[in-house]
């Protein structure tokens, strides 16, 4: 049977983060318990608070607190310009790297029918009715190059054409830095025949 | 084997399907040629930039070791098997639904060694040819072989050579029976002639062979819907 008791309740959930296993989370209730009250007080009203006020974007479906991201409701965001990312931490990478000033579309997943993952659990049709809308004039795919990914990738490239859009989709390469000899032979495949002409 | 680490049992598999585990790992549904269907757990695959997820590409053929006696194994070695040029677009779509229909039809740890040769067969040919459907048709007819239920297309149930101009009705039972008048539910003896040769010619044949091959997959599955192929149709109606 497992120990009872809130010592041991605490270190149960702490377990529900990532990377957390049984040890690590009864060095951090430990820790709280004895040296950082107030931190943990804090921890717990934000998590709580967040967890009752933080939802999904009306537009672009990613996490925020407001009806609409900062993204979507930032005016001088071109919003004729839609890149399509399956998570909101892929979005903020984007948006943090490329200096990119369209909007995103935020699947939270991807297509994989084997798990049970359709169109309308990514809430495609919202994107559909962007997509009917006619505001948007470029569509950027930036779905993972897994299977799932790429399935996910022509199923909206086919949902995008019938309303002539500019479709575009990540490059794949070379990694920067990279050496020939130790990059993966599918990537190597990929940048190979996908090469530009200099 | 040369390259894999000899620690316990070694095959060759197809990936059908991978999903998250844990923090790190991987859980793999695989096809093996000698081994039949059966999921295991490939520890620590996604840590770091091994290369061991990239090897575990869902329809790529792998070399690989294995332990464990019961349903769920562990992985403990696997390299890749070749070259398959990786499924685009339609094809994607059909590696799903093959994948789907394997993991609910095939028994667990039953091997089907023809089946996993034309399985093999089959995603390559997605790769290089355009005929996705009388890929698929074809593959249908032997999987239905290889699950006890061969179909009979060059003669009737009374064992008359099938006239390419009559309409039959296929019961998966009894085999063609010819019916005087064309229904929504019968077939042209053309159709089942082109499935028995591996060539569809006209439209009408195509069509009609889907539905019939639809309705013999529908039958082992026991009426139970497809996730790949409603997806498919939703694409479709694109």
């Amino acid at each position: 049977m497992e120990p009872q008791g809130l010592l041991a309740r605490m270190t149960r959930a702490l377990r529900c983060l990532p990377g957390v296993g049984p040890k690590s989370a009864q060095r951090m209730t430990f820790y709280l318990l004895q040296r950082d009250r107030e931190g943990a007080r804090q921890l717990a009203l934000a998590v709580l608070e967040a967890l009752d006020k933080v939802g999904h974007c009306l537009e672009c479906r990613t996490l925020t607190e407001a009806e609409r991201c900062a993204i979507c409701a930032n005016p001088r965001r071109e919003k004729s310009l839609l890149c399509v990312v399956e998570t909101p931490a892929e979005a903020e990478a984007i948006n943090e790297a490329t200096g990119f000033k369209g909007v995103f579309f935020v699947l939270n997943g991807r297509l994989s029918p084997l798990d049970g993952i359709g169109p309308m659990e990514l809430r495609l049709d919202l994107l559909e009715n962007r997509l009917r809308s006619g505001e948007i004039q470029e569509i950027i795919l930036a779905t993972n190059t897994t299977v799932e990914g790429e399935a996910t990738a022509h199923y909206i490239y086919e949902m995008a054409r019938e309303h002539e859009i500019t479709i575009s989709k990540l490059a794949y390469g070379m990694p920067l830095g990279g050496e020939l000899e130790y990059v993966d032979g599918a990537t190597l495949s990929h940048a190979f025949h996908g090469r530009k002409s200099v | 084997m040369a390259g894999l680490r000899q620690s316990g049992l070694l095959d060759e598999g197809l990936v059908l399907h991978r999903r998250a585990y844990l923090e790190t790992s991987l859980m793999v549904d695989v096809f093996t040629r000698e081994h039949g269907r059966f999921r295991l757990i490939a520890k620590g695959a996604r840590r770091g930039r091994g290369p061991l997820i990239h090897v575990l590409r869902p329809f790529d053929p792998i070399r690989l070791s294995f332990t464990g006696r019961g349903e769920l194994k562990t992985l403990t070695a696997a390299e890749s098997l070749g070259s398959m040029p990786p499924l685009q677009g339609k094809a994607l779509f059909c590696g799903f639904y093959i994948a789907e229909l394997l993991m609910r039809l095939l028994p667990a740890e039953d091997a089907h060694p023809d089946l996993f040769e034309r399985t093999t067969a089959l995603f390559r040919g997605f790769g290089e040819s355009a005929a996705l459907d009388q890929l698929l048709r074809h593959y249908e007819i032997a999987l239905l072989e290889d699950m006890g239920y061969g179909l009979r297309l060059d003669e009737d149930a009374e064992g008359l050579s099938i006239d390419p101009q009559g309409a039959y009705l296929y019961d998966l039972e009894k085999g063609a029976l010819k019916v005087q008048a064309v229904t929504p539910l019968s077939v042209s003896g053309a159709t089942l002639l082109g499935l028995e040769k591996g060539s569809l010619e006209g439209d009408r044949e195509r069509l009609e062979a889907k539905r019939l091959m639809r309705r013999m997959v529908d039958h082992l599955l026991d009426g139970r819907p497809l996730r790949s192929r409603e997806l498919f149709q939703s694409l479709k109606r694109r």
